[in-house]
């Protein structure tokens, strides 16, 4: 429903109102203090796990990251290990031995000149891949193609969230329109289908993941999709800042989740 | 009970002090009817004036009117807008009913007139906050792609702000969009817009002429909603003469049939209008565009039978929906059905009695088949089973009291989600919930002095949140669910209830000037959860309960009125103070569609909104239009918002200026025009960014602490008469005309909205790579937007 909100209408008007058009402007806006940005994610698979932590620019411009060095990060879980992480390069900070496991809570704490943000995460459980594959459509909306599905079991009991991700030819698609994220309300406990939106080729390589979520991860995603997408219109979502899972004024997110993926040769 | 006496105290002796004045001389009472001869349709508000003796009374809406004299000899005048004044010379030795026949008055003779029989209704009325339009007048001003729209007509009042540029839903005096209580025949219609608000629902041929927005001083029998009431009635149907009338448009056609079905005892009307947006679709290129369907069609129908003098019985229905379909892939309805029965009722010669049944349902359903190929549909909406009784009780020339109940049950469907066919989608349902909202009320209309009258009133409103149902507790965060307890059928999950006082006093000055002043408090049971700035067709109804408390209002206002020019101008400044109680609004991301626990992602606050409103209108002569100005402010201080602190509410347009005239040239050509100016919607813009999960999101300041820019726009209409139109005698003849507008005249690029996207640009620094930037870009609807509609009627 929430998609069908900003289709509906865009096509409402473009139907209707022919004579409706853009035009860019300058426009100054407001510069804001700086902020610091924690992003990463633990999973169950073998790590290490890549943190990146940055500083908010402005909103116009070329939007580049500006990467923090000298941070400590620490990550925990609740059976009592511990890792502090290493610095690989400028901003990007590693894990040494930690490993996720599903059903578990995981522990972030980040010190970035003298300050300290913590963050915390679960990570829940997910059932394998079942089967995967691809079918011929010439669909209305994407575009005629190959397009490629996976099927699984959804695991009995309300509570389980899912994002996919999909990559073709060491590509991966990761633009607002490119977040697909569901709860399971309407397919709890059934074996159910997910077709991947994208039209492919023959000879084409895909790689196709989904992933498991908690709650406040699902909800960052639903805020990042409506959020990133900009600011609109009396139609839009009420522009509000994104969820950040950071105490003390950080942003970004500390996630957890259980991958599973497939690769697939379309021929 | 001492604070009891010392809240309602004065109300008591108020009421004490009207008893006392009702002495025993020998008196008559006149009653009766005051009706248009032509159409012989009700006149809603004429006056019945006896002027040796001073006094008078206005008709009610449906028409009726009582006065009470001591006997002997009078003049009586009865006096409505546009028509006639009519004057009957009676002997009243006994009571009398007496109905009136008025005559609308000729071209020639409203172009002749200068000065007028006193028209100081402005002065000497009771109402304040109060916009009387005339279908008559709105006709002759310049309609939005041809279509004549009350709503879009009230948005060019003082203290009415439209929600976006075209849309027709509208904020009044800093309140929201959803605390306008819309009627139509007494029927509560939920959701007054086709295609996503750019068409009200109200096909403009099937209405009364005359219709009042309340803005403020609400009267006592008006509740359920915070901020405005506009209150709307179909036509009844001419008595005398088969009519139909009809018009083509641009963008869609009406036809209307009405007429006797007894000559002078019973009569009916029906109205239909059907739009057709999508017929341009079928000229696009795009095979996918000429396969959408995309159109409204609404119904309207009346049957009014007068049983005796002192029984009438009307019957009225709506049925609209709008459609969008996409070949197979999704299919989309959603409306409003309302259906009014009423029984007038006269006791005695000052005793009115109107009893209504009322249904009025919202609906909003939507097919669609997912890509797996996997078909389901969803279902929401909200049906109320009404009942109302209201009695005017003409108590003698110097009070007028009315009192009444008012029932309604309501039943929320908060949305259905049902796969169709084999499917590995699963059935969901939140279940429905009721609720039960009832009020009493009573009000006086009184006249103290000569200079000095006043209403006031009182209406005690009830809510009962009522089971099946199941209620969950939570800890105090709201995160966390402790336990459920559930209700049967019938059972009260919660009960809200509590007094709504309305005052209104006005002081004549002069002969030509008044002051007045009202309060208000209004309370409201139902609450709509939407977390986009306009409303949408699946946005929800819900009820108050445990962990939503009704919203209440406070209004305070004062005016001074002034008629100028041998009341040819009518000139008016109000002040008005507004606080509002228990406002909610939603977390950011709020799952608001099929989310049982809905009450864990509101969030509660208030808000306050003053402003003057300034008013210049012209009534008669062959130039008549009004010119309005305001100044205004509205804030909202929500938990969990903008940090807790106060900030501009999307209502917010700090000058508003509208200019609306007519000018008749000669008996068959009229041009119209309407320029309007607002301060630019209060928007929320970035103040920073930064990357997360590859997407660039903007970081946001301060709420709405942004403005677009300022709005402006000039509409234009010529209306052109067939020539057989002054053909004076009253048999059936063709009546036609053709009406040219042209929406934003002068063609300013007004922002409709303002965003931001990223673009690759060529990196100046490094030749042969590229950067990504981010562009502002404003969105304008319409320019130049012209229409050409033909009207017809015999």
């Amino acid at each position: 429903m929430r998609h069908s909100k900003n289709y509906f209408f865009a096509l409402l008007v473009g139907l209707l109102f022919w004579s409706g058009c853009e035009q860019k402007i300058d426009i100054a806006l407001d510069e804001a203090d700086t902020r610091v940005v924690i992003e990463g994610w633990i999973t169950d698979e073998p790590g290490p796990y890549l943190f990146k932590v940055l500083q908010s620019g402005p909103y116009l411009g070329d939007g580049a990251d500006v990467l923090v060095s000298g941070a400590s990060l620490i990550l925990k879980d609740d059976m009592g290990n511990v890792d502090t992480l290493v610095e690989q390069r400028a901003g990007w900070y590693a894990t040494t031995h930690i490993q996720g496991q599903q059903l578990h809570n995981y522990f972030l704490e980040v010190t970035v000149a003298g300050k300290v943000y913590k963050a915390s995460n679960y990570l829940p459980r997910i059932n394998p891949i079942l089967a995967a594959g691809y079918e011929y459509n010439d669909s209305l909306i994407f575009g005629a193609g190959y397009y490629v599905g996976l099927v699984a079991q959804e695991p009995a009991g309300i509570g389980d969230y899912y994002q996919f991700r999909f990559s073709r030819n060491d590509t991966a698609f990761h633009t607002v329109s490119d977040i697909f994220v569901t709860d399971d309300r309407f397919v709890d406990g059934q074996v159910s289908p997910f077709l991947y939106p994208y039209p492919c080729r023959l000879g084409d390589t895909v790689v196709i993941e989904v992933r498991s979520l908690s709650l406040a991860s699902y909800d960052f995603y639903i805020t990042l999709q409506q959020q990133g997408a900009g600011t609109g219109g009396p139609f839009a979502s009420v522009p509000d800042n994104l969820k950040t899972n950071f105490d003390n004024g950080a942003l970004g997110w500390f996630g957890a989740t259980a991958p599973r993926r497939d690769t697939l040769v379309i021929q | 009970m001492i604070s009891f006496v010392r809240k309602w105290g004065l109300w008591v002796l108020i009421l004490l002090g009207w008893a006392t004045t009702t002495s025993a001389q020998q008196k008559y009472t006149l009653s009766g009817y005051v009706r248009d001869a032509e159409t012989g349709e009700d006149l809603a508000g004429a006056q019945v004036v006896i002027p040796s003796v001073g006094t008078g009374a206005l008709c009610n809406s449906y028409g009726f009117y009582s006065l009470t004299v001591v006997g002997g000899e009078y003049d009586v005048v009865v006096r409505y807008a546009s028509f006639e004044e009519d004057t009957v010379h009676l002997r009243l030795t006994q009571d009398i009913t007496q109905n009136f026949d008025l005559r609308e008055k000729s071209y020639q003779v409203k172009a002749v007139e200068i000065t007028d029989e006193a028209k100081t209704d402005n002065v000497t009325g009771l109402d304040m906050s109060v916009e009387k339009m005339s279908l008559r007048e709105i006709r002759k001003l310049p309609a939005f792609m041809g279509e004549v729209d009350v709503i879009r007509t009230i948005q060019l009042l003082p203290g009415v702000i439209p929600v976006g540029e075209g849309i027709t839903g509208y904020y009044v005096r800093g309140g929201q969009a959803n605390q306008n209580l819309v009627l139509l025949d007494n029927a509560t219609v939920y959701n007054a817009s086709h295609l996503l608000g750019f068409f009200s629902v109200f096909n403009a041929d099937a209405l009364r002429d005359e219709y009042k927005l309340y803005k403020g001083g609400i009267p006592a029998q008006y509740g359920t909603r915070l901020s405005s009431v506009l209150d709307l009635h179909m036509k009844e149907g001419n008595t005398k003469q088969f009519h139909v009338s009809g018009g083509l448009g641009a963008i869609s056609s009406r036809l209307t049939v009405e007429g006797p079905i007894a000559k002078d005892k019973a009569s009916f009307m029906v109205s239909g209008r059907r739009n057709y947006a999508d017929v341009f679709l079928l000229a696009a290129k795009d095979e996918n565009l000429r396969a959408t369907k995309l159109f409204f069609y609404d119904f309207n129908a009346k049957v009014n039978w007068r049983i005796s003098e002192k029984d009438r019985l009307f019957a009225s229905g709506y049925f609209g929906r709008d459609v969008f379909k996409f070949r197979k892939l999704f299919a989309n309805d959603w409306g409003n059905a309302t259906g009014s029965l009423r029984w007038n009722h006269l006791f005695s010669d000052k005793l009115f009695n109107n009893a209504t049944a009322i249904v009025s349902d919202f609906f909003y359903g939507f097919e669609a088949e997912t890509f797996t190929g996997d078909r389901f549909k969803f279902e929401s909406g909200i049906r109320d089973f009404t009942f109302k009784d209201d009695v005017t009780w003409f108590v003698n020339p110097k009070n007028q009291m009315q009192f009444g109940i008012d029932a309604t049950l309501h039943k929320f469907n908060p949305g259905v989600f049902k796969p169709l066919g084999e499917s590995f989608l699963q059935e969901l349902n939140v279940s429905p919930d009721y609720a039960a909202e009832t009020a009493i009320y009573a009000s006086n209309e009184q006249t103290l002095s000569e200079r000095v009258s006043m209403v006031y009133g009182l209406r005690w409103s009830q809510f009962a949140q009522i089971g099946p149902g199941e209620e969950y507790n939570y800890d105090s965060t709201y995160e966390n669910r402790l336990d459920t307890t559930t209700y049967k059928s019938g059972e009260i999950i919660k009960l809200y209830h509590g007094l709504e006082p309305r005052f209104s006093v006005r002081y004549l000055v002069g002969a030509h000037n008044s002051i007045k002043a009202s309060y208000m408090r209004t309370r409201q049971y139902l609450h709509l959860a939407s977390n986009s700035t306009a409303s949408f067709p699946w946005d929800i109804w819900v009820p108050s309960s445990r962990h939503i408390q009704p919203q209440i209002a406070d209004q305070v206002a004062v005016g001074y009125f002034q008629n100028l020019f041998d009341n040819q101008l009518e000139a008016s400044v109000e002040l008005y103070y507004k606080s509002m109680q228990n406002q909610i609004d939603f977390k950011n991301g709020a799952e608001l569609i099929l989310n049982p626990t809905l009450e864990t992602e509101i969030l509660k606050g208030k808000g306050h909104a003053y402003g003057a409103e300034f008013m210049l209108r012209k009534t008669r002569g062959p130039l008549t239009g009004w010119l309005s100005y305001t100044l205004s402010n509205a804030v909202r201080q929500i938990a969990g918002i903008n940090n807790g602190l106060a900030y501009p509410a999307n209502s917010n347009r700090r000058h508003d200026v509208s200019v609306a005239g007519s000018y008749q040239i000669n008996p068959r050509i009229n041009v119209g025009a309407t320029w309007v100016y607002a301060s630019g919607r209060p928007v929320t813009f970035p103040v920073g960014g930064y990357r997360v999960d590859s997407v660039f999101v903007p970081l946001y300041g301060a709420r709405n602490g942004s403005k677009l820019p300022d709005y402006h726009r000039l509409d234009l209409s010529l209306t052109i008469d067939g020539k057989d139109r002054e053909t004076a005698d009253h048999k059936r003849r063709l009546e036609s005309s053709w009406n040219f507008t042209c929406y934003n005249a002068y063609g300013r690029r007004n922002a409709f909205s303002v965003d931001f996207r990223e673009e690759k640009k060529d990196d100046p620094n490094h030749p042969g790579q590229q950067i990504t930037v981010r562009n502002a870009y404003k969105t304008y609807l319409f320019r130049w937007v012209p229409s050409i509609t033909w009207n017809f009627k015999f």
